[in-house]
């Protein structure tokens, strides 16, 4: 079983691709791997999209966290994030690269 | 590598400056990991290469009524000269290659302190040498 964090950084509104991320994410958790999807800029736009690839993520046991400080850019307050997706920082991605993740930017 | 011991990371980056929100993303990563004293390798590439260009240069904003002290625009050669200075303050280091090949094309050869000229092998030794590996390329 590998660890992965998968960074986010798109919304399908800029980029056909963009949900992309979660659906590998979904993917890779069923297939027994930790995973956690980071939207960060526009990708955290995602999180308020209740968009049915991040439901099916969030489905499959994929942990789903939102970058605080795109949030605050973008006037989003964390009521307006989908219930399954928790607000957090950069360190996470910090601390995941520390201990070894496979980290892949998308 | 457990988190409370000193790690590796390498980070490559493809983005030139002033154009896309990766680089203040790219910048915000680097800052955590140089506060905390890691050991950090920036292997810069294609428009990177740009970001710790010395000559870049504040200016007047005449749409704003702004003169350049109060426009204050940031330099992102400023930005790595901070996360060096931050990453030595906190027993870390920046090992911060720009791309030779990727400079000369593009005219590139003047960089702040602490940036060296280096080659794609720069970037498989980064690698090979690190906790990990993280590559922000493009869209």
């Amino acid at each position: 079983m590998n660890h992965y964090v998968l960074i986010a950084s798109k919304n399908w509104r800029e980029a056909a691709d963009a949900n992309d991320c979660f659906e590998l994410g979904a993917k890779l958790a069923e297939k027994g791997n930790t995973v956690a999807v980071f939207m960060v800029q526009n990708g955290v736009l995602t999180a308020c999209d209740g968009a049915p690839e991040l439901l099916a993520a969030r489905d499959a046991g994929v942990m789903l966290l939102a970058d605080a400080f795109s949030l605050r850019e973008r006037g989003i307050s964390t009521a307006r994030i989908n219930e399954s997706v928790r607000s957090s920082t950069l360190d996470f991605v910090i601390d995941r690269m520390a201990a070894g993740d496979k980290v892949i930017w998308h | 590598m457990s988190m409370s011991s000193k790690s590796t990371l390498t980070v490559v980056l493809m983005d030139a400056p002033f154009e896309s929100a990766r680089t203040t993303t790219a910048m915000r990563l680097l800052d955590i990991a140089a506060r905390r004293g890691y050991d950090i390798n920036v292997f810069a590439y294609e428009g990177a290469v740009y970001l710790p260009f010395a000559r870049q240069t504040q200016h007047p904003n005449a749409v704003h009524g702004h003169d350049t002290a109060e426009e204050n625009h940031p330099l992102p050669k400023d930005w790595v000269t901070a996360l060096i200075a931050a990453a030595e303050r906190n027993g870390g280091s920046i090992d911060w290659a720009n791309c030779g090949l990727c400079v000369d094309e593009r005219g590139a050869d003047e960089a702040v302190e602490g940036v060296r000229r280096g080659t794609p092998a720069d970037l498989v030794d980064f690698a090979a040498r690190s906790d990990n590996t993280l590559v922000i390329p493009t869209s």
